[in-house]
């Protein structure tokens, strides 16, 4: 062993001497990295930089040798020549890393190798750097690179390519793009390392919006850039939207149209134009427009072919697609004029007064003249200016102007202009402006003197009459023909703007209280309507569509953006509701996004939940189900960890504020479980303490049902339970804790409570289901009853049970909570009236709400509730049948091993007729786990139990709908009376907790119809037999739609489907009738009898019998006739062989019927009855070639003015188009013309009339007159008569007065009137009118009338003579100042006008 | 007497020529102030991308160019502004996305890319005061 020791320490000493003269070892660890000598560069990869740092280590011959590295670097392509070029700029002791820095290096690639040399300059062998292809390689130019999108403009959601090119003098690694809004980069990872790269992405987006995409390129020295261009730009558009205005200046040649761009689609321009065409023409294209901006725009058409009417409508198109207005008609409107309005039908006039252009308009532009203008042929009735139009729909702030100038001669009992809107029958819809002449202006009242309204502007605003049709009517009315009245309008316009859906959304409530929330809303854009409804919408549940939300606030009308808010009352306390603002204007109705909000439990102070549990042994599971509301689900105490008896760990439960409470709850096991004696220890923590106060130890007196414990009051942070199971019986026990609660003592003292009825519902013959809702509990819970009573003796009231809440006996109903109770034994067809009452500690008399009301009758189809319970389930079996989801009948189950199936529950009613039922059983669980495991149902039909329903698998919370329609209907398909149905429930056997059962509801099915037969009464009209019969439905059957109809036979036939009426549709019980005809027979006996019909079965009334009337043949009777003063005519007519009377025209009827022309050979031409009922063929004649005449009419003259004289006019009625070349007309005193007082010989014209000059007709005479035309032909009418007339007996009063001012000594002007009037005959009556005068009126020849001012003064005079002829004169005198006697003025009889 | 008059048409010539482009120097050179025209309103831009010419981490400031105008402009990092280097992924291939790593200021290099995205418009501005966020390229 000493010898191997010194052969060591021979070695130490003597082996650097060994080895001195060896060579110096190659370099280690050959790196290359970046400039600053950190990090690695991979061989054969390319750098940014042009510097590099290559190391190795290097190691002399001896430890602490001065050695260094160097390096020879060449281009990749090169040799080496073993010769360094590059060194470590210093030496370093061995061993040591020696780095070599290399700086402005040239692009491109390298290899390098190293030696080690020491201060001696002794080197080592060269070891090159590993690599494949090359060491490293320089690249510091940047890569290059294009971006192009395409297409530039895209709809939504269409997909589209950005392509990313990239170059390099390398190779190029990556293209990129990004938009935006993306976070990351979009890249291409380049293959084949080349020196150029291209990839095209697919894109789309989904909003319209001017995107811009950027491009980035990276080479594989990890040098990036970005793409010049930097970016590109895709629009992403929808279709433009455009309206149809108006056309303007329509010349018939030429036009201007006008649309109204409302949405560009996104685009930047769109190119717009207008479509128009003649009906059945190609469609035409006008130049087109590129527009920018939303707005008007207008195309001017020509070369159009005039008295044409066109269709047209714009067109608006971007790069994506094209929007269309509504087409509408050119029609030319006052004087070239415009009505900037949708659709256009042209104007109208009526068929009074005159209408012309007018020099004297406003402004010329658009006007026109109507009204009764002549002064010769005046008229009277309404004369209107008239043009239907239709208001689009999406229109807003639609308003109508136009100027009017009222021109008159009368005052307002006479004349009148309106501007008005009329329906299409032409009933007026509004009136907007009237103007008349007030008659006590003096000049109103004077028939010489014309007086104006003045220009008038007028503005009217037609917004709520958008999407409808309405008559825009100017209108001038005059009571009579006497004066002249008319109008001009000017400047006629009616313009709207076009709106679009407004935009709202829905904001947090502003308030959110235990009945009741202010719900918010912001109505961000009112789409240019004046006008735009605002409400809500709301329900228990979330909706994706507004329509499917039940409930609805009232209306808001806005008429600018902002918020809103509407407060909603009566909602459930502790509830969570899900509601959406909406807004609608004309164009539509647009909504909100869905909001939320959960009502508190009460109005002040209630019963609380923690808000944390802390488990303090982790004895326990599903902690949260302790406190949620829910009773049916329960936190357990599992955890036995050895002992099967003795105390299991707290459950504790926190609140975050501690609040001021004197009582607590808790349901969990207790009396009734199975574990029969586990211990509950409760204990509250106060605020502010440490240690915690025992409130309770014992078992809880009710298993699983609600129990309210008092405490001390003061401010409690925390309460705890925990468990003791005292029963060793091997088992293990598990209990449970349906809920935990702390009672909030009210900031507020409690009150009395206040109380809501609700409707009653579920009404039928004998019972209805009552409703209440708690509108403020007061701050305490209360209990809650009904008072009912009949309406027809409201002193016999009855009442339902107190009701302390479904949550156990010493709980009761909260504010907003629902109550409600089915009442029995009502008597059908009554009105009751019920109130909700409800009462707290503070109550004296219990606090009721309003007065609701219900009429017993036989309920509808749909679904019915039971009426009545068996009894077995205990006070909570009506909760099955309350119609309110959420209050359940339950049961205790029961001490251990007691029977796990419930006992069955019985729920009775009056039978109906149903195919099937629905029922709820609610989530009832013990951890995890649904106690009940298994559901039976049974039906009563006809009297008997019949299995329907059992299921282990079966839903929970919600409606199990079963179909009964096998039990429910016999063999035949006849249906059996549903009376009732019984559910029972199985408890899994090691549960012990009530069970619980929600709602129970039959599906009434409909019941036959009931209908009676009415009477007939028969009638003969046209020769037709006709009955008219009618029927009563008395009840529908429950349905909403009954079909009714007759069915008849005669006596000695069946009935059958050919000898029904068309049936009827009735809503609701009532009578109706038909009409039987055509088919009926004279003299026959028939019955008939009402059916009704529903979806359920028909019905039919009792049979009635109806006689047909009839005639003999061989029968006559006289059968008078006679036209209105002129001859009777009578005849005989006879019974046919069908029983039925020839017809008899009685009375003021058409006799002439009996008289044809070609009973006398003529084949045209008109036959009447004639004198000596005597048929006049005289108007007959041969059609081949004959003109005739029509209309053949006499006009007399005013006789207050004129003596006898007439015109006579016609209608010329020429075969084949032939117009009228000459006439004769001949007039005489005799029928027969024996002698003629004029005759005209032939007039070669076509004039249509002949009047006869004066002093040629004589009065009391009666003139008959013909007439004979001839055309353009030569051919020659027959004499065709005209209506004869007969000439007053003599000549009418001629009217004249004259009149002078005398003096009077008294403050009155006295003017004095002699009548100068001429009358023929005597007992002549005079009747003065002197409107400001005194007296006002006289029959005096020659009154005396004082008047208390000067001034024009109106006066008439009428005389009416003996024969009773009357003739009115009115006229105008001027009272002055008695300068001076002027003595008598006189006015001559004067024509009136 | 002729050569005499030549030169004074010479000298009268250049001088109206040098006038004449004095004149038309004036014109040009006041024209942007004396004819400001309607104009058009800028595009609005909220998007910036270039290289890092200088970077001062302690006041949240960096100067570029802007590759628009070749303006310099200033670009003021705030609180709220998110500063990230975009990470290319080694291994990818195909179709990939890049990924944002948060950096701070004091890792920024002159002559780094980069891709600012800017809440304001900075039409016509000089400094982006609002920044949405920066990301550095490679």
């Amino acid at each position: 062993m000493k010898k191997l020791f010194y052969l060591i320490i021979l070695f130490l000493i003597f082996a650097p001497q060994l080895i001195e003269g060896a060579d110096l070892s190659q370099p280690k660890w050959l790196t290359q990295r970046l400039s600053n000598c950190e990090g690695s560069i991979a061989a054969d990869h390319w750098i940014g930089d042009n510097t590099i740092c290559l190391t190795a280590q290097v190691s002399g011959l001896y430890h602490g040798d001065q050695v260094k590295l160097e390096v020879e670097l060449i281009p990749a392509g090169q040799d080496f020549a073993n010769q360094p070029t590059h060194a470590a700029s210093s030496f370093c002791s061995s061993t040591c890393k020696s780095s070599v820095v290399i700086s402005e290096l040239e692009n491109g690639s390298y290899r390098w190798q190293a030696r080690t040399i020491n201060d001696n300059g002794d080197t080592s062998d060269w070891v090159e750097f590993s690599s494949i292809n090359f060491a490293f390689g320089i690249d510091q130019i940047m890569p290059e690179g294009t971006i192009v999108a395409e297409p530039e403009a895209v709809a939504v959601n269409q997909s589209f390519q950005i392509t990313v090119s990239g170059r390099d003098n390398q190779i190029v690694k990556s293209v990129c793009f990004k938009e935006e809004d993306d976070s990351n980069w979009t890249c291409y990872n380049c293959e084949n390392d080349s020196a150029e790269c291209q990839y095209s992405f697919d894109r789309s987006e989904s909003q319209v919006k001017k995107y811009s995409y950027y491009g980035y390129i990276l080479d594989v020295a990890s040098q990036g850039n970005f793409t010049d261009p930097r970016q590109s730009n895709v629009l992403v558009q929808t279709n433009p939207t455009v309206a149809t205005l108006a056309v303007s200046d329509f010349d018939g040649t030429r036009a201007t149209l006008a649309g109204y761009l409302t949405d560009l689609g996104g685009a930047a321009q769109v190119r717009a134009w207008f479509e128009y065409w003649l009906p059945g023409g190609n469609k035409q294209e006008s130049t087109t427009l590129m527009l920018s901006q939303t707005g008007i725009f207008e195309v001017s058409l020509d070369n159009l072919d005039p008295q044409q009417i066109y269709h047209l409508r714009p067109v608006v198109e971007n790069s994506v697609g094209r929007g269309y207005g509504q087409e509408i008609v050119s029609t030319e409107l006052i004087v070239n004029g415009h009505f900037e309005i949708g659709t256009l039908d042209g104007w109208k006039t009526t068929n009074q007064g005159d209408f012309q252009l007018t020099e004297s308009a406003h402004t010329g532009k658009y006007s026109g003249e109507f009204g009764f203008i002549r002064s010769d042929d005046k008229d009277n009735g309404t004369s209107a200016f008239y043009q239907n139009i239709f208001i689009p729909q999406n229109a807003g702030q639609i308003n109508l102007s136009f100027k009017y100038n009222f021109q008159t001669y009368d005052y307002c009992d006479n004349a009148y202009f309106r501007f008005r809107l009329r329906d299409a029958e032409g009933q007026i819809i509004k009136t907007y402006e009237e103007w008349c002449c007030p008659a006590k202006r003096s000049d109103c009242r004077s028939r010489y003197s014309k007086v104006q309204s003045g220009w008038q502007d007028i503005s009217a605003d037609l917004s709520e009459y958008a999407g409808q049709s309405v008559g825009v009517y100017f209108e001038v009315w005059r009571r009579d023909d006497k004066r002249q009245s008319w109008a001009i309008i000017d400047e006629v316009s009616l313009s709207y703007q076009p709106i679009v859906l407004p935009q709202v959304e829905t904001l947090s409530p502003l308030g959110v209280y235990a009945g009741g929330v202010i719900m918010a809303g912001d109505l961000t854009d009112t789409g240019h309507d004046s006008a735009t409804e605002v409400w809500f919408v709301w329900d228990q549940e979330s909706h994706n569509n507004w329509s499917d939300y039940p409930n609805e606030t009232g209306v808001l009308v806005q008429s600018q953006e902002g918020q809103f808010d509407v407060f909603v009352g009566n909602l459930l306390s502790d509830t969570t509701y899900y509601f959406r603002a909406i807004a609608k204007n004309n164009a539509g109705l647009s909504f909100g996004q869905e909001e939320t909000f959960t009502t508190s439990y009460a109005t002040a102070g209630g019963w609380r939940l923690p808000d944390y549990y802390v488990d303090v042994e982790d004895r326990w599971s599903y902690e949260e189900q302790a406190y949620d509301w829910d009773t049916a689900t329960r936190a357990r105490n599992d955890g036995h960890q050895g002992a099967l008896i003795g105390w299991r760990g707290y459950l504790e439960f926190y609140l975050n504020t501690p609040i001021r409470s004197n009582k607590i709850r808790v349901s969990g096991t207790g009396v009734g479980s199975g574990s029969g004696e586990t211990i509950s220890q409760i204990d509250i923590l106060y605020y502010g303490q440490t240690s915690w106060q025992r409130v309770f130890r014992g078992v809880l007196p009710e298993n699983h049902r609600l129990v309210e414990l008092n405490v001390t009051e003061g401010l409690i942070k925390a309460a705890r339970i925990r468990r003791s199971y005292p029963l060793e019986l091997g088992l293990i026990w598990i209990s449970s804790v349906g809920e935990f609660h702390f009672y909030e003592v009210p900031d507020e003292p409690a009150t009395e409570p206040a109380i809501h009825t609700l409707e009653a519902t579920k009404i039928e013959r004998h019972s209805a289901i009552l409703k209440g809702r708690v509108s403020d509990d007061g701050g305490e819970l209360v209990e809650t009853r009904f008072k009912y009573w009949t309406q027809n003796d409201p002193t016999q009231v009855y009442y339902t049970d107190w009701d302390e809440g479904m949550t156990g006996e010493t709980t009761g109903w909260a504010t907003g909570e629902v109550f409600s109770r089915i009442v029995n034994n009502l008597e059908e067809g009554l009105f009751y009236q019920f109130q909700a009452q409800a009462r707290n500690s503070l109550s004296l008399e219990p606090a009721e709400g309003d007065v609701n009301s219900f009429f017993t009758q036989v309920s509808s189809v749909g679904w019915v509730s039971p009426t009545n319970s068996g009894g077995t389930w205990g006070d909570y079996e009506h909760y099955g049948y309350d119609d309110v989801i959420g209050t359940y009948a339950s049961l205790n189950r029961g001490g251990i091993g007691s029977n796990p199936w419930s006992p069955w529950l019985d729920f009775e009613r009056p039978g109906i007729f149903s195919n099937r039922i629905r029922f709820r059983i609610p989530d009832a669980r013990s951890g995890s786990g649904q106690i009940i495991k298994q559901i039976q149902v049974r039906l009563k039909v006809d009297g008997r139990y019949k299995y329907i329903y059992n299921s282990d698998d079966f839903p929970i919370n919600e409606w199990i709908e079963v179909n009964i329609s096998s039990v429910s209907f016999d063999n035949q398909g006849n249906p059996l009376p549903v009376e009732g149905a019984g559910v029972r429930m199985l408890m899994a056997d090691n549960k012990y907790f009530p069970f619980e059962f929600d709602e129970i509801e039959f599906w009434k099915l409909p019941e036959s119809p009931e209908v009676e037969t009415g009477s007939a009464d028969t009638v003969l009209e046209e020769d037709v037999l006709k009955a008219e019969i009618s029927g009563n439905l008395i009840y529908s059957g429950g349905v909403d739609e009954v079909e009714v109809w007759f069915e008849w036979r005669r006596e000695d036939q069946e009935y059958s489907a050919k000898n029904c009426t068309d049936p009827d549709v009735l809503t609701e019980p009532g009578s109706f009738w038909a009409e039987i005809g055509s088919k009926l027979e004279r003299g026959k006996a028939y019955y008939f009898r009402a059916v009704a019909e529903n979806e359920f079965t028909t019905a039919y009334g009792q049979e009635k019998l109806f006689l047909t009337d009839g005639c003999f043949p061989g029968e006559e009777r006289e059968c008078i006739a006679f036209e209105e003063d002129s001859h009777i005519c009578s005849y005989l007519i006879a019974c046919q062989a069908d029983g039925l009377w020839e017809r008899c025209d009685q009375g003021n009827c058409a006799i002439d019927d009996h008289c044809h022309c070609r009973d006398e050979g003529y084949d045209a031409g008109s036959a009447f009855c004639g004198e000596n009922c005597l048929c006049d063929y005289s108007q007959c004649y041969h059609s081949d070639a004959s003109p005739s005449a029509a209309n053949l009419q006499v006009t007399e003259p005013d006789y207050c003015r004129f003596d006898p004289r007439a015109t006579f006019s016609w209608d010329f009625q020429g075969s084949n188009g032939k117009s009228q070349s000459a006439y004769h007309l001949q007039i005489s005193q005799k029928a027969d013309f024996s002698t003629l007082e004029i005759d005209s010989g032939r007039v070669d014209n076509s004039s249509d009339s002949y009047a006869t000059g004066d002093n040629i007709l004589e009065y009391n005479k009666t003139y008959y007159w013909r007439l004979m035309v001839w055309d353009t032909e030569g051919l020659i009418s027959p004499w065709i008569l005209g209506p004869s007339f007969t000439t007053p007996d003599h000549r009418y009063p001629r009217i004249g007065f004259s009149w002078r001012q005398i003096y009077a000594e008294e403050l009155d002007w006295v003017a004095e009137f002699q009548d100068q009037s001429t009358v023929v005959s005597s007992n002549i009556i005079r009747a003065w009118r002197f409107p400001e005068g005194r007296p006002s009126i006289s029959s005096l020849a020659n009154p005396t009338v004082s008047y208390n001012q000067t001034g024009w003064k109106n006066v008439s005079l009428e005389v009416t003579d003996g024969s009773g002829y009357s003739c009115q004169m009115m006229g105008e005198i001027q009272i002055t100042e008695p300068v001076f006697d002027p003595g008598y003025r006189e006015v001559l009889p004067i024509e009136l006008e | 007497m002729t050569k005499s008059k030549n030169k004074k048409i010479i000298i009268w010539f250049i001088v109206s020529l040098i006038a004449l482009l004095a004149l038309v120097w004036i014109i040009k050179g006041l024209r942007p102030e004396e004819l400001p025209g309607q104009g058009f309103p800028l595009e609005e831009r909220y998007i910036l991308s270039g290289r890092v010419k200088s970077v001062d981490p302690d006041s949240g400031l960096i100067i570029s160019v802007d590759p628009v105008d070749g303006s310099e402009i200033t670009i003021q990092i705030g609180e709220e502004t998110g500063v990230y280097r975009v990470v290319f992924s080694e291994e990818a291939s195909g179709i990939f996305q890049t990924q944002r790593v948060s950096i701070g200021l004091d890792e920024v290099r002159v002559g780094q890319s980069f891709f600012v995205k800017s809440k304001d418009s900075f039409a016509g501005q000089s400094q982006l005061l609002n920044v949405d966020y920066i990301e550095f390229m490679p």
